[in-house]
């Protein structure tokens, strides 16, 4: 499930619910113009229910995408389910704020 | 309490793994060439005994062998120089592990200070040995074959990429191999992402894996886990202390490009800098080759095949020691010693049933009831010598255990020793030899403090340099002989002489031949040592020594030439349970004489007697032969028969005459101990219940000849 929200920080994706292999076929989508969308991205994670390869794997690509356009973006409030997968795979660096321009997501 | 049976079982068989883990590395220490087989069943003795520590939970041993274990498997891959130290500290490692199934034994869980610090002590020099061996490996301009120094597993995992849509997830394998051990690291690779979004396809797997882990599961186990996905996925499993050619074949066929790879590895702690540079290097070598070598999957699928003939090969070495193992078990079969004890009891009962039933028999005047207790009787013969044969051992796994101890004296002392052993077939009763250990320990080591010289010094007197034991062992007319000799300085008699008179054993005036004085070093309180060495004080004296072979009905005897060396000479019966007899009367009493000992009969002609004061000779084919009269031994009193028989015994050396009155002829006897009432009677040895239920008494020979003789030297120095 995704939820785009601007708030006075700017733009935050908040993910919830399950992200594993039955939804990031139907999310890549929603997700997709985020791989190239210039403005700061925040991601949310502490709704994240359930995390699988699957959806570690998406959010990496989205990562790792904007990073290589060096688009800013930042993972954080990983919820229980969350830090214990990223911590297994190591990719901690992943988390982390961004400074995100007031009312850039418009 | 109930004691577990296979704990006992457990026991028994590390104390035989133990003894053979000794025998290797005194093996591989004299001898060159081949030492593989040596080196396979070090490591096999010490991972048997660890691996069914395990299954008792004697954790001290499991903690301990597992270090002894790795520095074993590690010398037997080559990769640790076999060394004096080496081997030293092994023996040592050895010594402390029978020293722990000794506690397992004694069913003591803590260990105390003094083993604890021993534990800690060798641990900490056997892990230094390891580390050592790893710099050293470090220094080197290593080959590719050399162990990377990653005590952890490696594995390198790339899925294939439809995993994820058949379900599998390989987060989840990752968090069972949690469950298995330790994450020591774990690099997530997404080098396989596509780069362009509209390649990237959510549901397919294009993540790798890197990740060092710390188990104790087998490959197999570890193999077990990606069973389901092992088709058409990359996965490597490198075990600890792979070589670095493997690590390198791994960099090669993978898709992330060296460099990158090999970094992770590093990352991963599975290889260090240095490791992954020498792999490098190498393949720039292979690089600057004209065609570079593409690596396809199907090519390293074939690869990974590799891994099988390796798995073959320990398969093979399991089946080949499960069979050796069963050899063995088809060879011998453990028997209760109590229960062995009870058979010969009850053939002992059977050979004294047999004697009254032919005695009867005899009576009957039935030639057919003669015939079938003669057959009977030969049987019983059978049995019993068969019976006894089960009691009976090699002496040879007793000499064997003066490998060891010849080698740490010698050690210790500076002094090369060569020991040789001779006889080892020679076998014995078990109680014999079981007790003979002690006393032969002392001599053994006597003989290399004492009577050894140092290389130097017999270098100067022209001997060789390293100095000769020898153990040898013989049978010798119902007695087995064993012997300890050197070749070293021999004993000095004046220096022993003036020590006996110091303390007082013998006046200044007597008048000893040498073999007397050298008799006096079994005496309490005479050490001729001139100064206390780190061998003296263990425990045993030599008179401790003389007075245990006694104990076995034993002898000693010394024989030293100055200069040349000494030999001490340990005469002791076969058996202490069953013997052959010549029975022999006087009056009514009845005697028996081992038939071993009996040399020959003669009838005791008075002219050819002659008594010079105390000594009693008989002219014996122009030898004279001490005798002496049993019915005034034993003050039997009554007349004298009107013909007397004269029984001439041996005994080591020396001859003596034993005049009776009748002779009976030989029969089987089984030895009863006296009790303890009678334990000083000098001159018999024990009693033995006739087929007529009288008792005869034993005569004890030894006893008996060295009073005729002693008579007689007596009378030479009056």
């Amino acid at each position: 499930m995704l939820k785009i929200e601007e708030t006075s920080e700017g733009c935050v994706v908040a993910l919830a619910g399950e992200l594993t292999i039955y939804q990031v076929a139907s999310l890549y989508p929603q997700l997709a113009p985020w791989l190239e969308d210039p403005r700061p991205l925040q991601v949310d994670l502490s709704g994240l229910q359930e995390l699988d390869t699957a959806g570690i794997q998406l959010l990496l690509f989205l990562y790792r995408q904007r990073h290589a356009a060096r688009l800013p973006t930042g993972f954080n409030h990983p919820s229980d389910a969350v830090a214990s997968a990223l911590q297994l795979l190591g990719l901690e660096p992943l988390l982390g704020e961004v400074e995100v321009e007031q009312g850039a997501c418009s | 309490m109930t004691r577990d049976v296979a704990l006992d079982t457990y026991i028994t068989e590390s104390r035989e793994l133990l003894d053979d883990m000794e025998a290797a590395l005194l093996g591989l220490e004299t001898e060159e060439g081949s030492c593989q087989d040596r080196l396979n069943s070090l490591f096999r003795s010490v991972h048997t005994i660890k691996g069914s520590a395990g299954l008792f939970g004697l954790d001290a041993i499991v903690r301990f062998t597992h270090e002894v274990e790795t520095c074993l498997d590690r010398l037997r891959l080559g990769e640790l120089e076999i060394s004096e130290s080496l081997i030293s500290l092994m023996l040592k490692c050895q010594e402390h592990i029978a020293h722990l199934v000794e506690l397992a034994d004694q069913e003591q869980d803590e260990l105390d200070a003094m083993t604890e610090r021993e534990h800690q002590q060798l641990l900490a020099q056997v892990r230094q040995l390891l580390e050592s061996a790893d710099e050293l490996e470090d220094g080197i301009e290593g080959t590719l074959q050399q162990a990377v120094l990653a005590d952890h597993w490696h594995l390198s995992l790339r899925f294939r990429s439809t995993c994820l849509q058949e379900g599998m997830d390989p987060l989840s394998f990752l968090r069972y191999l949690q469950t298995l051990g330790t994450l020591v690291n774990l690099v997530t690779l997404d080098a396989a992402l596509p780069a362009d979004p509209a390649d990237f396809d959510p549901e397919t797997c294009y993540l790798g894996f890197e990740l060092a882990l710390k188990t104790q599961a087998s490959k197999q186990q570890l193999e077990a886990v990606f069973e389901f996905v092992h088709e058409d996925s990359q996965i490597r499993i490198l075990p600890p202390y792979s070589q670095v050619q493997e690590y390198l074949k791994l960099i090669e066929s993978m898709p992330e490009g060296q460099y990158r790879l090999g970094e992770i590895l590093v990352q991963c702690q599975s290889l260090t800098p240095n490791e992954l540079q020498l792999a490098l290097n190498h393949q720039q070598l292979l690089k600057s080759q004209p065609e570079p070598v593409e690596r396809k999957l199907g090519e390293i699928l074939v690869e990974q095949g590799s891994v099988i003939p390796q798995l073959v090969e320990a398969a093979a070495e399991k089946q080949l020691q499960s069979k050796d193992k069963g050899n063995r078990e088809q060879n011998s079969i453990r028997v209760d010693a109590q229960r062995l004890d009870g058979l010969i009891n009850l053939i002992g009962e059977l050979v004294t049933a047999g004697a009254s039933t032919a005695l009867y028999a005899g009576h009957t005047q039935n030639a057919q009831l003669a015939e079938a207790v003669s057959n009977l009787t030969e049987l019983v013969e059978g049995v019993r010598d068969a019976a006894l044969q089960l009691r009976m051992v090699q002496i040879g796994a007793t000499f064997n255990r003066f490998r060891r101890v010849v080698r740490d004296i010698s050690r210790e002392l500076g002094k090369q020793v060569e020991l040789v052993i001779t006889g080892a077939e020679t076998e014995l009763d078990k109680t014999i030899v079981e007790r003979i250990g002690d006393p032969l320990m002392h001599l053994v080591r006597n003989a290399m403090d004492h009577g050894l010289e140092s290389a130097g010094e017999r270098q100067q007197l022209g001997k060789p340099e390293s100095g000769r034991l020898q153990l040898n062992a013989f049978h010798d007319s119902g007695s087995i002989v064993i012997e300890v000799r050197d070749d070293g300085r021999g004993l000095d008699a004046g220096k022993i002489r003036a020590k006996a008179i110091s303390k007082g054993l013998i006046t200044a005036d007597q008048v000893l031949d040498d073999s007397e004085v050298y008799n006096l070093i079994f005496a309490p309180g005479l050490s001729t040592a001139e100064s206390i060495s780190n061998l003296s004080g263990r425990g045993v004296g030599m008179d401790v020594v003389h007075s245990n072979i006694t104990e076995l009905g034993g002898r000693v005897e010394v024989e030293s030439q100055t200069g040349r060396g000494s030999t001490i000479r340990i005469h002791l019966p076969l058996t202490l349970a069953i013997i052959d007899g010549f029975q022999v009367s006087v009056g009514s009493s009845a005697f028996v004489i081992p038939l071993d000992s009996v040399l020959e009969c003669v009838e005791l002609n008075p002219a050819h007697t002659s008594q010079q004061q105390q000594r009693k000779y008989i002219n014996l084919r122009g030898e004279a032969l001490p005798y002496i009269r049993l019915r005034d031994l034993f003050q039997l009193g009554g007349a004298p028969a009107r013909r007397e028989n004269v029984v001439v015994v041996r005994y080591g050396a020396f001859k003596a005459g034993l005049v009776v009155d009748q002779l009976e002829g030989e029969l089987q006897t089984v030895i009863k101990p006296l009790g303890r009432l009678f334990s000083h009677l000098q001159g018999i040895g024990g009693s033995t219940i006739m087929g007529n239920g009288s008792v005869a008494l034993i005569l004890d020979i030894p006893n008996l000849v060295q009073r005729v003789t002693a008579a007689e030297s007596r009378a030479v120095t009056y």
